[in-house]
C-alpha cells in the first residue's frame, strides 16, 4: 500500500469515526434515545450508565476529538505526524478495548454504536501503526 | 571452445575475443558460459561465472571471493578488467541493498521505540485516571457494578432512629415533613443525597422533626415495582436504610435496571432481614397499600409530581412546603427552623 493510499483510508475511517462519535455526543447532550438495530437496548444502558462518562466528560466527546485529532495528523509533514497519528489511534484502540470490557462484564449490555468506533479505531491503530513503520 | 582454451593457454585472448562480458575464467580453471546450456560438457565447474544483472546469494558470496581478483590483476587482458568491473559493480549494488535493509531495519526499531515513548505516559495517565474513575463510581454508587454502595454510612445515619413503616423519627417530635417521591425520580435522588443527611443530624436525631415518605410512584412499571419493594422493606423496619441505599445506587429511569437483582443487592445492603422477600413481594403486581395511600393524599394536595413536600405541626394538617431546589438543604433549614420558631443548634 502507498502512502498516498494509506492517508486516503485513514482520512475515511477518521471520518467515519466522527460520524459516529458526532451522533452518539449528540444522543447524550440531547437526551434521546441512540438508534439500536433489532430493538437492542444496550445502546441506551451503555449511554446511561456511570461508564459513558470519564473524569465528568462524555466517552463520545472524548472518541469525536480523538478521530478529529487522527485526521488532523495527515496534514502534518513527516515522522512527526505519522508517529502522532499512531500514538492517539493506538490510545484510542487502548480506551475501546476497556470500554468494550467495561460493556461486556460490568455493564452486561453491547451498544452497536461503540462496536462499530472501536471496530473502526482498531482499524485506524493498525494503518497508522503500520503507516509510520514503512514510510521510507 | 579449443579455441578458447587455447587462448587461455597462452595467458589470455586479444582484443578480438568475443566471449560474453559477464564470463570469467580464472587462471587455473576455465569455463564457458554457455557449456550448461550446451548439456553439460564442460570439463570444470565455472567458479566465478555469473549470469547476467540477477545476483543470488551464492553469487554474492562468490564476488567477494578475493580469487577472481586476484586471477584478474594478474591478467593485463581488458577483457578480464571489464568483467572484474561488472562484478564489482554488482557487489557493490548487492552490498548497498543490503545497507539499505539494514538502515530500513534500523529506522523501523528508532520509530517503534520513539512510538513506545510516545505511548509509555499516555497509558500510565489513562491508568491513574480510570483507577481515579472508578473510586470515584464507588463513593457516588455508580449502578450496575458489584455490591451496592454506602451501606455502612447509612447503617450509622439511621441508628437509634425510631422508624414506623415509612415514617422516621419520634413520634412526639413538634414537625413532620412529607415528602412523596418515587425511587426512580433523579430529583428525589439529590434531595435525598444531599437534604437527608442534614435534616437527620440536625433535626430527626435530637427529636424535633420527623419524616414521612409517601410512596409516590409515578414514573411507569418499575417505579411500581420499587414501590412494593420499598413497602415489603418497610414491613421489616428498614424503610429508610433501604430508600436511601436506594437513591445512591439508583440507575437511569425506565433503562430496566430495577432487576430482581439489583433489588436483592439493595436489601442485602440496608440488611432487610429478608431481602428475598422484599425481592418476592416486588413481583407481586398487587398494588402496594401505601402507594394507594400516597395517590389519594397527593390528590387531596394537589401534589402532581415528585419530589413534593408537606410541612406542619406533628397531628396537625400540613400545608405545601414550597423549594425552589429540592437539592438545596439550606431551604429546607430555613423552613423548618421558621416553623420550630428560630435557627437551631
Amino acid at each position: 500500500m502507498t502512502e498516498a493510499r494509506s492517508r486516503a483510508a485513514i482520512a475515511a475511517l477518521a471520518v467515519a469515526g466522527i460520524g459516529v462519535a458526532a451522533y452518539l455526543t449528540y444522543v447524550h447532550y440531547a437526551d434521546v434515545q441512540a438508534l439500536c438495530v433489532a430493538g437492542g437496548g444496550g445502546c441506551e444502558k451503555v449511554q446511561t450508565s456511570s461508564y459513558s462518562e470519564l473524569v465528568g466528560i462524555p466517552v463520545a466527546v472524548l472518541g469525536l476529538a480523538g478521530y478529529v485529532s487522527i485526521l488532523a495528523t495527515l496534514w502534518i509533514r513527516g515522522e512527526t505526524g505519522r508517529l502522532a497519528g499512531a500514538v492517539l489511534a493506538i490510545t484510542g484502540f487502548g480506551f475501546s478495548a476497556y470500554l468494550t470490557y467495561r460493556e461486556l462484564f460490568t455493564i452486561d449490555a453491547i451498544c452497536q454504536w461503540c462496536v462499530v468506533s472501536a471496530v473502526l479505531m482498531t482499524l485506524l491503530a493498525a494503518l497508522t501503526t503500520w503507516r509510520l513503520l514503512a514510510a521510507e | 571452445m579449443a579455441d578458447r582454451d587455447d587462448e587461455q593457454g597462452k595467458g589470455g585472448g586479444g582484443p578480438e575475443r568475443t566471449a560474453p562480458p559477464y564470463e570469467f575464467s580464472g587462471g587455473e580453471s576455465s569455463g564457458d558460459d554457455d557449456a550448461p546450456r550446451e548439456g553439460g560438457q564442460r570439463r570444470e565447474a565455472p567458479e566465478y561465472e555469473f549470469s547476467g544483472g540477477e545476483s543470488s546469494g551464492e553469487q554474492e558470496k562468490d564476488k567477494e571471493d578475493p580469487t577472481p581478483e586476484t586471477a584478474a590483476t594478474k591478467t593485463p587482458d581488458g577483457t578480464f578488467k571489464a568483467r572484474h568491473r561488472s562484478e564489482r559493480e554488482e557487489a557493490e549494488r548487492a552490498r548497498k541493498a543490503k545497507a539499505e535493509e539494514a538502515e530500513k531495519r534500523e529506522r523501523r526499531r528508532k520509530r517503534l521505540k520513539k512510538l513506545g515513548w510516545a505511548l509509555a505516559p499516555i497509558a500510565l495517565i489513562a491508568l491513574i485516571v480510570i483507577l481515579v474513575s472508578n473510586i470515584d463510581d464507588e463513593k457516588t454508587g455508580g449502578e450496575q457494578q458489584g455490591p451496592p454502595v454506602g451501606g455502612t454510612a447509612i447503617d450509622k445515619r439511621f441508628q437509634g432512629i425510631e422508624q414506623d413503616g415509612l415514617t422516621l423519627g419520634d413520634p412526639k417530635a413538634p414537625l413532620t415533613l412529607v415528602e412523596f417521591a418515587d425511587l426512580q425520580c433523579p430529583f428525589c435522588k439529590q434531595s435525598s443525597d444531599n437534604v437527608l443527611p442534614v435534616l437527620v443530624d440536625k433535626y430527626v436525631r435530637p427529636g424535633k422533626l420527623r419524616i414521612e415518605f409517601r410512596n409516590f410512584a409515578i414514573l411507569g412499571p418499575d417505579s411500581e415495582k420499587a414501590a412494593r419493594a420499598l413497602e415489603a422493606a418497610a414491613q421489616q423496619g428498614r424503610a429508610w436504610q433501604f430508600l436511601d441505599l436506594w437513591y445512591l445506587n439508583q440507575g437511569e429511569e425506565n433503562t430496566g435496571y430495577v432487576t430482581d437483582e439489583f433489588i436483592r443487592k439493595i436489601a442485602r445492603g440496608a440488611r432487610v432481614p429478608d431481602a428475598e422477600a422484599v425481592v418476592k413481594r416486588s413481583n407481586d403486581k398487587s398494588t402496594p397499600d401505601t402507594l394507594r395511600a400516597a395517590r389519594t393524599e397527593a390528590n387531596r394536595f394537589g401534589v402532581d409530581g415528585t419530589p413534593s413536600f408537606l410541612l406542619g405541626k406533628t397531628g396537625q394538617t400540613p400545608t405545601i412546603l414550597q423549594i425552589q431546589d429540592p437539592s438545596d438543604p439550606n431551604l429546607f433549614t430555613q423552613a423548618i427552623d421558621r416553623q420550630l420558631g428560630g435557627p437551631q443548634e
